[in-house]
Protein backbone atom coordinates (compact mmCIF):
# COMPACT_ATOMS: atom_id res chain seq x y z
CA UNK A 1 0.00 0.00 0.00
CA UNK A 2 1.18 3.28 -0.65
CA UNK A 3 2.13 5.70 1.87
CA UNK A 4 -1.04 7.08 3.76
CA UNK A 5 0.97 9.88 4.54
CA UNK A 6 0.96 11.16 0.92
CA UNK A 7 -2.52 10.10 0.78
CA UNK A 8 -3.58 12.47 3.19
CA UNK A 9 -1.82 15.22 1.40
CA UNK A 10 -3.55 14.41 -1.78
CA UNK A 11 -7.09 14.64 -0.44
CA UNK A 12 -6.30 18.45 1.33
CA UNK A 13 -4.96 19.59 -2.55
CA UNK A 14 -7.15 17.82 -4.92
CA UNK A 15 -10.75 19.21 -5.13
CA UNK A 16 -10.91 18.52 -8.54
CA UNK A 17 -9.23 16.07 -10.48
CA UNK A 18 -9.85 17.44 -13.86
CA UNK A 19 -7.84 20.63 -12.68
CA UNK A 20 -4.65 21.23 -13.33
CA UNK A 21 -3.01 17.63 -14.99
CA UNK A 22 0.39 19.29 -14.44
CA UNK A 23 -0.41 19.27 -10.95
CA UNK A 24 -1.51 16.18 -10.40
CA UNK A 25 0.82 14.20 -12.55
CA UNK A 26 3.36 15.49 -10.16
CA UNK A 27 1.99 14.75 -7.50
CA UNK A 28 1.45 10.87 -9.09
CA UNK A 29 5.53 11.14 -9.31
CA UNK A 30 5.80 11.69 -6.07
CA UNK A 31 3.78 8.74 -5.56
CA UNK A 32 5.24 6.37 -7.98
CA UNK A 33 8.72 7.54 -6.51
CA UNK A 34 7.67 6.11 -3.39
CA UNK A 35 6.81 3.48 -4.05
CA UNK A 36 9.94 2.62 -6.08
CA UNK A 37 11.71 3.73 -2.37
CA UNK A 38 10.31 0.20 -1.11
CA UNK A 39 11.13 -1.87 -3.99
CA UNK A 40 11.87 -1.87 -8.12
CA UNK A 41 8.69 -2.52 -9.77
CA UNK A 42 7.18 -2.65 -13.25
CA UNK A 43 4.30 -0.26 -14.63
CA UNK A 44 1.68 -3.28 -14.49
CA UNK A 45 2.35 -3.55 -10.48
CA UNK A 46 2.39 0.08 -9.82
CA UNK A 47 -0.61 0.62 -11.12
CA UNK A 48 -2.23 -1.80 -9.16
CA UNK A 49 -0.54 -0.58 -6.51
CA UNK A 50 -2.08 2.83 -7.14
CA UNK A 51 -5.43 1.81 -7.46
CA UNK A 52 -5.45 -0.12 -4.32
CA UNK A 53 -4.35 3.69 -2.54
CA UNK A 54 -7.64 4.68 -2.91
CA UNK A 55 -6.66 8.03 -2.93
CA UNK A 56 -4.98 7.62 -6.69
CA UNK A 57 -7.23 6.69 -9.47
CA UNK A 58 -5.46 5.81 -12.36
CA UNK A 59 -6.50 4.29 -15.69
CA UNK A 60 -4.67 1.56 -16.79
CA UNK A 61 -1.98 2.37 -19.37
CA UNK A 62 -1.62 6.35 -18.27
CA UNK A 63 1.00 5.52 -15.49
CA UNK A 64 3.28 4.90 -18.83
CA UNK A 65 3.92 8.72 -19.89
CA UNK A 66 4.39 9.69 -16.29
CA UNK A 67 7.07 6.67 -16.12
CA UNK A 68 8.62 7.95 -19.36
CA UNK A 69 8.84 11.43 -17.91
CA UNK A 70 10.48 10.59 -14.83
CA UNK A 71 12.78 8.62 -16.54
CA UNK A 72 13.81 11.59 -18.78
CA UNK A 73 14.30 13.47 -15.72
CA UNK A 74 16.88 11.20 -14.54
CA UNK A 75 14.52 10.51 -11.22
CA UNK A 76 14.22 6.31 -12.53
CA UNK A 77 16.24 4.18 -14.16
CA UNK A 78 14.86 1.57 -16.17
CA UNK A 79 15.96 -1.96 -17.02
CA UNK A 80 14.91 -5.21 -18.97
CA UNK A 81 14.27 -8.54 -17.50
CA UNK A 82 12.51 -11.71 -20.25
CA UNK A 83 9.70 -12.64 -17.96
CA UNK A 84 7.58 -15.56 -19.18
CA UNK A 85 9.01 -14.90 -23.37
CA UNK A 86 8.59 -11.47 -23.12
CA UNK A 87 10.43 -8.45 -22.23
CA UNK A 88 9.48 -6.89 -18.75
CA UNK A 89 10.79 -3.34 -18.24
CA UNK A 90 11.68 -2.63 -14.52
CA UNK A 91 12.12 1.16 -12.53
CA UNK A 92 14.59 1.43 -9.74
CA UNK A 93 14.75 5.12 -7.89
CA UNK A 94 17.79 6.96 -7.92
CA UNK A 95 19.87 9.57 -5.41
CA UNK A 96 18.05 11.75 -7.74
CA UNK A 97 14.96 11.14 -7.60
CA UNK A 98 15.10 10.25 -3.42
CA UNK A 99 16.07 13.68 -3.14
CA UNK A 100 13.09 14.96 -5.44
CA UNK A 101 10.70 12.67 -2.57
CA UNK A 102 12.36 14.49 0.25
CA UNK A 103 12.00 18.30 -1.00
CA UNK A 104 8.20 17.89 -2.68
CA UNK A 105 7.46 15.82 0.63
CA UNK A 106 8.80 19.14 2.97
CA UNK A 107 7.12 21.43 0.34
CA UNK A 108 3.84 19.76 0.92
CA UNK A 109 4.50 19.97 4.16
CA UNK A 110 4.69 23.64 4.95
CA UNK A 111 1.89 24.03 1.85
CA UNK A 112 -0.72 21.87 4.45
CA UNK A 113 0.81 23.59 7.89
CA UNK A 114 0.06 26.98 5.89
CA UNK A 115 -3.43 25.70 4.97
CA UNK A 116 -4.22 24.26 8.36
CA UNK A 117 -3.30 28.03 9.74
CA UNK A 118 -5.21 29.54 7.26
CA UNK A 119 -8.66 27.32 8.36
CA UNK A 120 -7.68 27.81 12.19
CA UNK A 121 -6.95 24.14 12.53
CA UNK A 122 -3.60 24.85 14.36
CA UNK B 1 -6.60 -16.64 -23.99
CA UNK B 2 -7.66 -14.31 -26.77
CA UNK B 3 -4.95 -12.78 -27.96
CA UNK B 4 -6.49 -11.77 -31.13
CA UNK B 5 -8.22 -8.69 -29.07
CA UNK B 6 -5.04 -7.91 -27.78
CA UNK B 7 -3.10 -7.67 -31.31
CA UNK B 8 -5.98 -5.37 -32.58
CA UNK B 9 -5.27 -2.95 -29.97
CA UNK B 10 -1.72 -2.99 -29.60
CA UNK B 11 -1.85 -2.79 -33.65
CA UNK B 12 -4.02 0.31 -33.52
CA UNK B 13 -1.60 2.04 -30.68
CA UNK B 14 1.34 1.13 -32.70
CA UNK B 15 -0.16 3.13 -35.34
CA UNK B 16 -1.39 6.21 -33.18
CA UNK B 17 2.39 6.15 -32.19
CA UNK B 18 3.55 6.44 -35.60
CA UNK B 19 5.11 10.22 -35.15
CA UNK B 20 7.37 8.59 -32.32
CA UNK B 21 10.95 7.65 -33.03
CA UNK B 22 11.24 3.82 -33.58
CA UNK B 23 12.70 2.65 -30.53
CA UNK B 24 10.61 4.75 -28.39
CA UNK B 25 7.18 3.61 -30.20
CA UNK B 26 8.50 -0.34 -29.60
CA UNK B 27 9.11 0.68 -25.93
CA UNK B 28 6.07 1.71 -25.36
CA UNK B 29 4.77 -1.02 -27.56
CA UNK B 30 6.02 -3.73 -25.23
CA UNK B 31 5.41 -2.47 -22.09
CA UNK B 32 1.91 -1.98 -22.65
CA UNK B 33 1.72 -5.99 -24.08
CA UNK B 34 3.31 -7.21 -20.80
CA UNK B 35 0.45 -4.95 -19.05
CA UNK B 36 -2.02 -6.13 -21.08
CA UNK B 37 -1.21 -9.89 -20.71
CA UNK B 38 -0.21 -9.51 -17.24
CA UNK B 39 -3.36 -8.45 -16.13
CA UNK B 40 -5.45 -11.43 -18.34
CA UNK B 41 -2.42 -13.86 -16.20
CA UNK B 42 -4.35 -12.38 -13.15
CA UNK B 43 -7.56 -13.56 -13.38
CA UNK B 44 -9.22 -10.88 -15.71
CA UNK B 45 -10.78 -11.49 -18.93
CA UNK B 46 -9.66 -9.85 -22.41
CA UNK B 47 -12.70 -7.64 -22.82
CA UNK B 48 -12.41 -6.43 -18.85
CA UNK B 49 -8.89 -5.61 -19.49
CA UNK B 50 -9.37 -3.75 -22.74
CA UNK B 51 -12.27 -1.76 -21.37
CA UNK B 52 -9.90 -0.65 -18.08
CA UNK B 53 -7.33 0.29 -20.34
CA UNK B 54 -6.97 3.91 -21.98
CA UNK B 55 -8.56 3.26 -26.03
CA UNK B 56 -5.38 3.28 -28.22
CA UNK B 57 -5.74 6.97 -29.36
CA UNK B 58 -6.02 8.02 -26.03
CA UNK B 59 -3.33 6.59 -24.69
CA UNK B 60 -1.54 7.12 -27.67
CA UNK B 61 -2.49 11.27 -27.02
CA UNK B 62 -1.34 11.05 -23.77
CA UNK B 63 2.44 9.57 -24.53
CA UNK B 64 2.71 11.80 -27.53
CA UNK B 65 2.08 14.82 -25.21
CA UNK B 66 4.19 13.84 -22.96
CA UNK B 67 7.06 14.14 -25.51
CA UNK B 68 6.38 17.45 -26.91
CA UNK B 69 6.70 18.15 -23.14
CA UNK B 70 10.07 16.87 -22.55
CA UNK B 71 11.24 18.34 -25.92
CA UNK B 72 9.88 20.95 -25.11
CA UNK B 73 10.70 21.96 -21.69
CA UNK B 74 14.46 21.71 -20.36
CA UNK B 75 14.71 18.16 -19.00
CA UNK B 76 17.81 15.95 -18.19
CA UNK B 77 17.11 14.10 -21.31
CA UNK B 78 16.56 16.43 -23.50
CA UNK B 79 19.12 18.99 -23.06
CA UNK B 80 22.19 17.09 -23.07
CA UNK B 81 21.71 15.47 -26.39
CA UNK B 82 20.86 18.73 -27.65
CA UNK B 83 24.20 20.27 -26.46
CA UNK B 84 26.04 17.63 -27.78
CA UNK B 85 24.22 18.41 -31.32
CA UNK B 86 24.97 21.77 -30.94
CA UNK B 87 28.57 21.67 -30.01
CA UNK B 88 29.29 19.01 -32.76
CA UNK B 89 27.44 21.28 -35.29
CA UNK B 90 29.28 23.86 -34.22
CA UNK B 91 32.75 21.90 -34.49
CA UNK B 92 31.60 20.51 -38.29
CA UNK B 93 31.06 24.56 -39.40
CA UNK B 94 34.68 25.33 -37.96
CA UNK B 95 36.19 22.23 -40.04
CA UNK B 96 34.43 23.50 -42.57
CA UNK B 97 35.77 26.98 -42.51
CA UNK B 98 39.07 26.25 -41.96
CA UNK B 99 39.46 24.13 -44.37
CA UNK B 100 37.55 26.14 -47.63
CA UNK B 101 38.40 29.69 -46.35
CA UNK B 102 40.49 30.13 -44.00
CA UNK B 103 43.57 27.25 -44.99
CA UNK B 104 43.57 28.60 -48.77
CA UNK B 105 43.48 32.35 -47.21
CA UNK B 106 46.69 31.22 -45.33
CA UNK B 107 47.98 29.35 -48.50
CA UNK B 108 48.04 32.30 -50.79
CA UNK B 109 49.58 34.80 -48.08
CA UNK B 110 52.00 32.09 -47.92
CA UNK B 111 52.64 31.57 -52.03
CA UNK B 112 52.43 35.46 -51.87
CA UNK B 113 55.29 36.20 -49.69
CA UNK B 114 57.13 33.69 -51.13
CA UNK B 115 57.56 34.88 -54.53
CA UNK B 116 58.30 38.91 -53.16
CA UNK B 117 60.75 37.47 -51.01
CA UNK B 118 61.93 35.21 -54.03
CA UNK B 119 64.97 36.38 -54.68
CA UNK B 120 67.75 35.37 -57.54
CA UNK B 121 70.91 33.12 -56.24
CA UNK B 122 73.41 32.31 -57.53
CA UNK B 123 75.11 28.35 -57.73
CA UNK B 124 76.29 28.47 -54.42
CA UNK B 125 73.16 29.54 -52.81
CA UNK B 126 73.84 33.22 -52.50
CA UNK B 127 71.78 35.67 -52.93
CA UNK B 128 72.61 38.20 -56.01
CA UNK B 129 71.88 41.77 -55.65
CA UNK B 130 71.19 43.80 -58.53
CA UNK B 131 73.39 46.31 -59.02
CA UNK B 132 71.79 49.53 -59.71
CA UNK B 133 72.87 51.52 -61.72
CA UNK B 134 72.21 55.50 -61.21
Amino acid sequence: MIDTYICIKYNYLMDNKNNNTQYLKGLFEIAILMMLQKKTMYGYELTKELKESKCFSISDGSIYPILKRLTANDYVDVFSEEYEGRIRKYYRITDLGKALVENRLKELDSIIKYFKEIKGMD
Amino acid sequence: MDNHKINDYIRQLEMELEPLPKKDRDNHIMEVKDHLLQSVTNGKSVDEVLKSFLLPNELAKEIKAEYQYLYSAPSAENRHPIKQKSSKKIWIILSVLVVVIIFPIFLAIAVFIANVSDNPTDTNGNIEYEEINK
